[in-house]
């Protein structure tokens, strides 16, 4: 009974035309029913906690990149250099190689350096985006530690002539321009979006450091982002679908210098290729998948005035098998082999580098009759040239009870493989390091209750994570090499409430997010004494996020409210950034004109004027404007 | 009545959470900064985590972030050194590209001269600084510390670094920076002409003055990590500053890299150490020809100190240069007095001879 609720509820959900949403503790055995894109997080993470950012909402901040929607209404820890500098996510007091991005399934991280960029992913290219909460290492592999950020391409078919142009401008020279184009058939689709990004962010900030408080102007902070995303899906027969998207980057990036230095003329260039390719085949009692993806990803790094230029290079090859079964009613398994061949180049390695991954994952599955209680049990096992890496196991539970009550938990052995930076710098890397590893637990219990017009879910969420072997760089003798030295202790609370009044005309409804994690440092010998127990670095132990919506006769504002506590900026915690909140405001107007429908957004970013830092010295903007078009054209088949 | 109790949970839950997530603050208190040491530390570079410790004699303590105590801001990124004054301290801020000027005894901050390129050392005599310079390809600024006005700007060798004045001369150790150097520059300054250059060992870094108003000088050594790989010996170089002659060249090591030499009580000893993975100091009578093979205190260091009028002798680790690091404190025979936790990655005291 209580499934079908859930199935009509996100059906409704899914398709409803009213501009606005609010985060949504999803329910993955509820997903996997009306959802069947080719990824085993749909099926295979029970007990897993699974945020689903509403795809309403990624429409309102289409014209922005990943982290803003991120760090708005996720307690992801979002850390960026500044207006233009690496924004990279980490979650659960992980570092930022610990949460593995994963596109249609593949893993963008760097095999180089581990990391992503995720202000250079623009929220248009992503149909779908789910943060699934702790580590799965045996389902996604090396990096799944904190956390998984899954962002997939959906294609629809039958859908007809799609057609979306989307201008916004706001403060600081920044304009963004995407438009997108689709045609959806009875047995084909296909979709084409072009995005380009550019901004100047010479915004205006105080400087609190020198002698007198005055005001600075940023400089050196702007980028030019364009991009093409090309998709298409085919229905070779009823039960056959083959889907296939190449995205193309092309990224120039000044890089933010210090409030202290503010002068500097280092800019970066990406060009990264991305294509991955899926053949799905959907019988009765079984599925079959082939994946392949290619990953082709440049990075220049050009600092004129100190003269250093340096080059990331990074080719992937990934293909994968998958076979997910019915055993009968209640039992499913799921069978895959990946295989993945990794290219590194760089002007700080002697050679070229080369790594071979293969890994089989296996899980099985069970769920009781009247959906009361389902389980999970996965492993995986991964051969990492001629080593295998440490078997990986995970169980994952979930049970409901009491009628508006689950339980869910999961416990998952996590690992990450050095990355080539650490292995292979010239002269500096160590070749001997051993992948990182620990455990990683959660127990969750939710509370779901609709009635008349009103939907309310709270949820909180304990977990616990020990990584052992973490890979830091340490002083030794007349280098710094890294090693495999520092054990990691994580854990805390997650908390999370909302509520929904919905009427005829409109809804309006409140999330309340909050976080608490005490990340810390266990190694106790002698070197690393002033560290020890210690909160990590850049780790708020608190972070909250308040969103408040509301939508009626096609007018619709959102408030997001964000706090993060003080972080430390130094290993034995002498040194800290000060905790900060920001607030974002936005206001629209949909437009209805016959099959065309005009959306118009003004969005007021950093109300209250805060002067912050995300981190240490670099600047953020103060209050600032945008103000954005959309255009969209649908004509049904 | 058990859907109750769960819905109470979750609002116990949110309540412990308010009550943890309440973040302490920790108060300052006053201080006088009389009877001891300024140290400065740098901090990590681009983190403005630089900061002045005080070690105080007759409390033996340390005090640690003063600067940020009285002025509550940051000293600034990367504190490479100090000079002091009856009344001043002046404090130069490397990564920040400035000085700080602020009381001696209260630290009360004054005045702060911005916008200089690569600053390193700051030398006073009558009210004007010298300071070095790595940018601007190697100078020495002149200040009217009155004005805080530059005078004038007097190109020198590759990354000036640390300055001797005897007499009417300044003598600059051009390190090379960067690059490679060996020279010291000589300047007149009553006309802040340089009168002569010098040739010692590679890299010379740092001075000290005996007895005998002999000038010694610190030759670092070279050390080239690209290829081709070259590494040169560190030396210690007398010099007789009336007439430039180097009267003896001391050669400490071709694998050790000593940083710094300060002289003792009555200018009897030298005491070397100091610097990155170089490991002991070493004491070294005027009169010796060859360096001892052995340290005087076995104990690596990033920089040594030594506290002439009292004869004490500092030597700061700065551990894994990620956190606060330790400061050693030892009497003339080498005893060790006490540790002390002061900044991040200390580099010295500059609370030297005026």
């Amino acid at each position: 009974m209580i499934l079908k609720k859930y199935i009509i509820s996100l059906g409704l959900l899914f398709t409803s035309k009213i501009i606005f949403g609010q985060v949504l503790l999803s329910d993955t055995i509820a997903i996997e029913e009306v959802s069947i894109t080719a990824n085993r997080l749909h099926n295979f993470t029970v007990g897993s906690k699974i945020q689903k950012i509403e795809s309403t909402l990624l429409k309102e901040f289409q014209s922005e990149p990943l982290n803003d929607v991120l760090s708005r209404i996720t307690p992801l820890n979002i850390n960026a250099y500044g207006a233009s500098g690496l924004t990279t996510a980490s979650l659960r007091g992980t570092g930022t190689g610990h949460t593995a991005i994963l596109w249609n399934g593949f893993n963008l991280q760097s095999p180089l350096n581990g990391s992503i960029d995720i202000s250079k992913i623009p929220i248009d290219f992503i149909d779908d985006i789910q943060v699934q909460y702790g580590g799965s290492g045996s389902l996604f592999g090396s990096g799944a530690i904190g956390g998984v950020i899954h962002l997939n391409n959906e294609l629809d078919f039958n859908k007809g002539i799609n057609f979306s142009l989307n201008q916004s401008m706001g403060s600081f020279s920044n304009y963004y321009t995407g438009a997108k184009f689709n045609v959806s058939k009875q047995k084909s689709v296909i979709s084409v979006r072009l995005y380009g990004h550019t901004a100047k962010n010479n915004f205006k900030y105080i400087n609190t450091q020198e002698i007198n408080d005055f005001e600075a102007t940023q400089i050196n902070a702007g980028i030019n982002h364009y991009g093409i995303l090309i998709s298409n899906s085919l229905k070779l027969q009823s039960n056959k679908t083959i889907t296939t998207n190449v995205w193309y980057q092309d990224l120039f990036n000044e890089i933010q210098p210090t409030i202290n230095v503010n002068k500097s003329t280092a800019n970066s260039t990406d060009n990264n290729l991305r294509i991955s390719s899926i053949w799905k085949v959907n019988n009765t009692k079984n599925q079959y998948f082939v994946r392949i993806a290619y990953i082709n990803e440049n990075y220049r790094y050009n600092n004129p005035e100190y003269n250093i230029k340096s080059l990331l290079h990074a080719k992937s090859i990934n293909s994968e098998i998958e076979n997910r079964f019915i055993i009968s009613q209640n039992h499913q398994i799921n069978i895959g082999l990946t295989e993945l061949y990794e290219i590194g180049e760089s002007n700080n390695y002697n050679n070229i580098i080369s790594r071979n991954r293969a890994s089989l994952f296996l899980s099985y599955k069970y769920y009781g009759s009247a959906n009361k209680l389902s389980g999970v049990v996965s492993l995986r096992s991964e051969l990492i040239d001629h080593d295998f890496a440490p078997l990986t196991p995970s169980i994952g539970l979930r049970y409901y009870f009491f009628r508006y009550f689950s339980f869910n938990s999961t416990i998952s052995k996590i690992y990450k493989l050095p990355t080539f930076n650490d292995l292979y710098w010239s002269e500096w890397g160590n070749p001997n390091l051993k992948p990182e590893n620990g455990w990683s637990t959660d127990a969750g219990l939710n509370f779901e209750k609709k009635f008349e017009h009103n939907k309310i879910l709270i949820n909180s969420t304990l977990f616990n994570n020990n990584i052992y072997n973490w890979i830091i760089w340490t002083p030794s003798l007349s280098t710094w090499h890294p090693e495999n030295v520092t054990k990691v202790w994580s854990r805390g609370i997650e908390t999370s409430l909302s509520y929904e009044y919905s009427y005829s005309w409109g809804k309006t409804g409140i999330c309340i997010l909050y976080s608490y994690t005490k990340a810390t440092n266990q190694n106790s010998e002698n070197q690393f004494i002033k560290e020890y127990e210690k909160q990590l670095i850049y780790t708020p132990l608190n972070k909250g996020n308040i969103s408040f919506y509301s939508s009626f006769h096609g007018f619709f504002i959102r408030y997001t409210h964000q706090f993060v506590g003080k972080r430390y900026t130094t290993k034995d915690n002498s040194y800290f950034v000060d905790s900060y909140h920001i607030g974002d405001f936005s206001v629209g107007k949909v437009f209805e004109l016959y099959k065309n429908e005009f959306i118009l957004n003004i969005k007021i970013n950093n109300l209250w004027n805060n002067n912050y830092q995300v981190m240490i010295n670099y600047a953020m903007p103060m209050v600032n404007y945008q103000i954005s078009l959309s255009y969209h054209f649908n004509k049904s088949n | 009545m058990k859907q109750l109790l769960l819905i109470k949970y979750f609002l116990f839950s949110l309540t412990i959470i308010l009550i943890i997530s309440c973040e302490e603050e920790n108060n300052s208190t006053t201080i006088k900064l009389v009877d001891g040491i300024y140290i400065t530390n740098e901090g990590n570079w681009g983190q403005s985590n630089g900061s002045l410790s005080y070690y105080n004699y007759s409390a033996d303590s340390v005090y640690n972030d003063i600067f940020y105590a009285v002025n509550g801001r940051p000293l600034g990124d990367v504190v490479q050194s100090a000079a002091i004054t009856d009344e001043l301290i002046y404090v130069v801020v490397n990564g920040s590209n400035k000085i700080e000027i602020a009381n001696k005894e209260t630290l009360e901050e004054i005045a702060a001269i911005n916008n200089l390129n690569n600053p390193r050392f700051l030398k006073i005599k009558n009210s004007i600084g010298y300071l070095s310079q790595w940018g601007d390809n190697g100078v020495i600024k002149v200040i009217n510390l009155n004005t805080l006005n530059i005078n004038k700007t007097i190109q020198v060798g590759k990354g000036p670094e640390q300055m001797e004045i005897i007499g009417n001369k300044l003598f600059v150790a051009n390190s090379g920076a960067y690059d490679r150097d060996s020279t010291i520059s000589i300047i007149n300054i009553e006309n802040n002409e340089v009168i002569d250059v010098i040739k010692v060992g590679d890299s010379p870094r740092d001075f000290a003055v005996d007895k005998n108003k002999k000038l010694w000088v610190l030759c670092y050594g070279y050390q080239q990590y690209t290829e081709p790989y070259t590494e040169t010996a560190s030396k210690l170089i007398k010099i007789n500053p009336e007439t430039h002659v180097i009267e003896k060249t001391i050669e400490i090591g071709t694998v050790l890299h000593p940083m710094y030499v300060e002289a003792g009580k009555n200018g009897d000893y030298l005491y070397i150490g100091g610097g990155y993975t170089f490991n002991g100091i070493f004491k070294i009578s005027i009169n010796d020809e060859i360096f001892p093979t052995s340290p005087f205190i076995d104990r690596q260091f990033y920089s040594i100190y030594v506290d002439a009028t009292r004869d004490i002798i500092f030597g700061f680790d700065a551990l894994n240069y990620a956190t606060r690091g330790n400061m050693y404190r030892y009497d003339s025979d080498g005893t060790q007095l006490g540790i002390y936790e002061v900044g991040i990655i200390p580099n010295g005291s500059s609370s030297k001879k005026k």
